[in-house]
């Protein structure tokens, strides 16, 4: 059906500025201009997808049906909105299904390295400690977040990870302001409970 | 607005207006003069303060999520995949479908679905013994031969309604001019493959071979299939 593939990339024609540009001449029938599409919003869509997901396997995934069913569904776009919040729009609600499905089959994250232990630090391996403690606690915030409910954890993601303003969260999730700012101040303080043995370390 | 966001907000620790602007305070979304009245307000309330760093703590600590760096396979599409869009799918008639606004008077969609339901009631309550007999039975089809009283070995005592296979021999029929110059016709017997249900048993001890006879008298012998028929010559009594 689809194979993205490792390869070398394919010269594909020449840059065009403008997302809906692109997406009035991918429908009008040059589909191979999608990889431009794709190379632009390919890294925001990753850490979004990383972010609710938590696992690098399961991202991939997400971001690869994101993007096909975005590219099924280009004919829908009709240039109420910019291009790329009808794009993220759709990334986020596909995220959103993702997590309360997986949440419906009970899944539990997990990573072999997860979990706190206890690290008893000796001078030459300091800083290798050191790097471990880190990784530790990366971790254990990658935990937290992932038991959050996706609705709350949705909001830290597109705050905290991708950067968006409150006016650009509230447009993608089609809400008010002011719900994005109490959800937000919501969310933080359920992390902040998850996260209490943390707290003084960062 | 949902029940659980309203009983938090009464639980807050304190009634403030300026509470509620401490998210949009830390992530630097209010500027001016809200700001400073959020600084102020922090300086003087305790529960506000302990709030404003618990948010700092969750952001700070967010900071430690590291998204990895992957690099980014290449797009491609195969010709199949592309062929596939180019017909509609269901999902899109349906949407289209629901978007037609269609305006039934609300009795008559009342009568309508109750109908339905009637019918989906009807359909699924109907003995499903029933349909399966008809559907499977080899016997419906085929005319009866005859209606005759026959000796049935069995192991077990035959129960009524059972049905039982048996060979006899009949007479082929002359239907048509054509037979006359089969020789096979009219002369022969067929010997058929029948079946017949068991309409009374009655149970017999042989004393030769130790074999339990039923008599049953078998209704409406009938071929099982055509396929079954062949001419034989009748068997020397």
């Amino acid at each position: 059906m689809y194979v993205l593939t490792q390869a070398v990339e394919v010269f594909d024609g020449e840059e065009l500025r403008e997302d809906e540009q692109l997406v009035a001449r991918i429908c009008a029938g040059e589909s191979a201009l999608f990889a431009q599409l794709y190379r632009r919003f390919y890294a925001r869509t990753f850490a979004l997808a990383y972010g609710m997901t938590g696992r690098r396997e399961a991202a991939d995934d997400l971001t690869q049906e994101i993007f096909l069913r975005a590219y099924e569904r280009l004919g829908n776009y009709h240039g109420r909105s910019s291009f790329a919040t009808w794009f993220y729009r759709l990334a986020v609600n596909h995220c959103l299904n993702y997590c309360r499905r997986e949440r419906r089959h009970q899944y539990v994250a997990s990573d072999a390295n997860d979990g706190p232990s206890s690290l008893f630090v000796s001078g030459a391996e300091e800083r290798m400690a050191a790097n471990l403690l880190q990784r530790q606690v990366q971790a254990q915030v990658r935990q937290a977040l992932l038991t959050l409910k996706p609705e709350w954890r949705v909001l830290l993601v597109l705050k905290e990870i991708e950067g968006l303003s409150y006016e650009e969260i509230a447009e993608q999730l089609n809400c008010s302001t002011g719900s994005v700012a109490s959800g937000l101040s919501r969310a933080r303080q359920l992390l902040a409970r998850k996260l209490e043995n943390l707290k003084g370390k960062i | 607005m949902p029940r659980k966001l309203l009983e938090w907000r009464a639980k807050r620790p304190c009634a403030s207006a300026h509470h509620r602007q401490l998210s949009a305070y830390l992530d630097g979304e209010i500027d001016g003069d809200a700001r400073a009245c959020v600084e102020q307000h922090l300086a003087a309330c305790s529960p506000c303060r302990a709030e404003y760093e618990q948010l700092r703590f969750a952001s700070r600590a967010l900071s430690h999520f590291i998204v990895p760096n992957v690099r980014q396979p290449v797009w491609q599409i195969e010709p199949a995949f592309l062929q596939r869009q180019s017909a509609p799918p269901l999902a899109l008639w349906l949407k289209r479908f629901c978007a037609m606004k269609i305006a039934v008077p609300a009795p008559v969609f009342v009568v309508g679905l109750l109908a339905a339901i009637t019918l989906a009631a009807l359909l699924l309550t109907r003995p499903l013994g029933q349909t399966q007999t008809l559907a499977a039975s080899p016997l419906a089809s085929v005319p009866i031969i005859e209606t005759k009283i026959v000796e049935v070995p069995v192991e077990r005592e035959v129960m009524r309604e059972r049905i039982v296979t048996r060979t006899v021999y009949v007479r082929q029929p002359r239907s048509s001019r054509n037979d006359r110059e089969n020789p096979a016709a009219g002369e022969p017997r067929l010997a058929v493959n029948v079946a017949g249900r068991v309409n009374a048993a009655e149970r017999e001890q042989s004393d030769g071979d130790r074999q339990i006879f039923v008599r049953a008298s078998v209704e409406g012998f009938r071929p099982v299939t055509n396929a079954n028929l062949r001419i034989v010559k009748e068997p020397e009594q």
